[in-house]
């Protein structure tokens, strides 16, 4: 019986179209798949999360799949869909457990005792022309980026990495645009930290 | 009313992705003028904006691709049909 299903499953991972599925499906179109996902939400688990729910989706609607339009036209909306849910479940989470958090996070660098201003002001940085020619430099910004929380690195991702529009971000992500700013300037705080840190300020360790 | 470094920052921040109205533009450059600290802020951003496109530009020419392991995993899941338990977004 176990021998049968192996069986079964390779004849319908080797078949060629009209058999299709979710393996060949996988085969065909997984890395096109991957690619508009990590472009938008800039996390390489979450993107592979999201092509495995595709094409789950798209296993348990394929009835509907009349062939109208080419297969990965069909995929890729389906997968527009989920990147929507996630980047909104994403700003959603956020705005319910850890709005507040986050604005501490934001306040810790400024002083309210003395209006507001620099707790620890910038640091001057060194060369940093130089640093866009270093690949450690881009290594560590990436780092930077992975380590904000997820609808910051989302957000930065795709508007400032990607280039996509304000309006396109906020209709995607279902955001206002207010939103989107101060999400901006949070994830501009932090990745601004982040490269002192470990990038621009190792000559004055903070004390 | 004196403009804080938290708005200023702020608004040095948003200046990059929209048109500052006349009113936030006085603001912003009437605290930069008085505070050296937000003038470097400012420029570090900018800096921080001018690396994040060269970063897509250098991205966009290099093929995003499933790791082998990714593409044996989700090809176990998609076999058996079952749903993955949902990632958590925050779940970094």
């Amino acid at each position: 019986m176990a021998r049968m299903t192996s069986k079964k499953t390779k004849a319908v991972s080797a078949a060629s179209p009209p058999v299709t599925g979710p393996v060949t499906w996988l085969a065909q179109h997984g890395d096109a798949l991957y690619r508009y996902a990590y472009y938008r939400v800039y996390d390489s688990a979450v993107a592979e999360d999201l092509v495995q729910e595709t094409l789950l989706a798209a296993w348990r609607a394929h009835d509907n799949f009349r062939g109208e339009s080419a297969e990965r036209t069909w995929l890729t909306g389906i997968l527009k869909h989920k990147i929507i849910d996630y980047l909104r479940r994403a700003h959603r989470e956020v705005a319910l457990e850890d709005l507040a958090a986050d604005a501490d996070a934001v306040d810790r660098l400024f002083a309210q005792e003395a209006q507001d201003h620099w707790r620890q002001t910038p640091a001057p940085w060194k060369n940093p022309d130089g640093a866009l020619e270093s690949s450690e430099f881009w290594d560590i910004l990436r780092d930077c980026l992975a380590a904000l929380p997820a609808q910051q690195a989302a957000a930065f991702a795709a508007t400032e990495i990607e280039g996509l529009s304000v309006s396109d971000f906020c209709k995607n992500a279902d955001i206002s645009a207010t939103n989107l700013y101060v999400t901006l300037h949070r994830a501009r705080l932090r990745l601004r930290e982040c490269l002192e840190q470990n990038w621009f300020g190792q000559e004055t360790p903070s004390s | 009313m004196m403009t804080s470094c938290k708005e200023a920052s702020r608004l040095a921040s948003d200046a990059l992705n929209r048109r500052l109205t006349l009113r936030e533009r006085i603001a912003l450059r009437t605290h930069l003028l008085i505070c050296a600290a937000c003038r470097r802020f400012e420029q570090q951003i900018a800096f921080l904006h001018d690396a994040a496109s060269r970063m897509g530009a250098a991205e966009a020419g290099t093929s995003v691709t499933l790791s082998p392991a990714a593409r044996e995993r989700i090809t176990a899941r998609v076999r058996q049909g079952k749903t993955s338990p949902r990632r958590s977004p925050r779940g970094k």
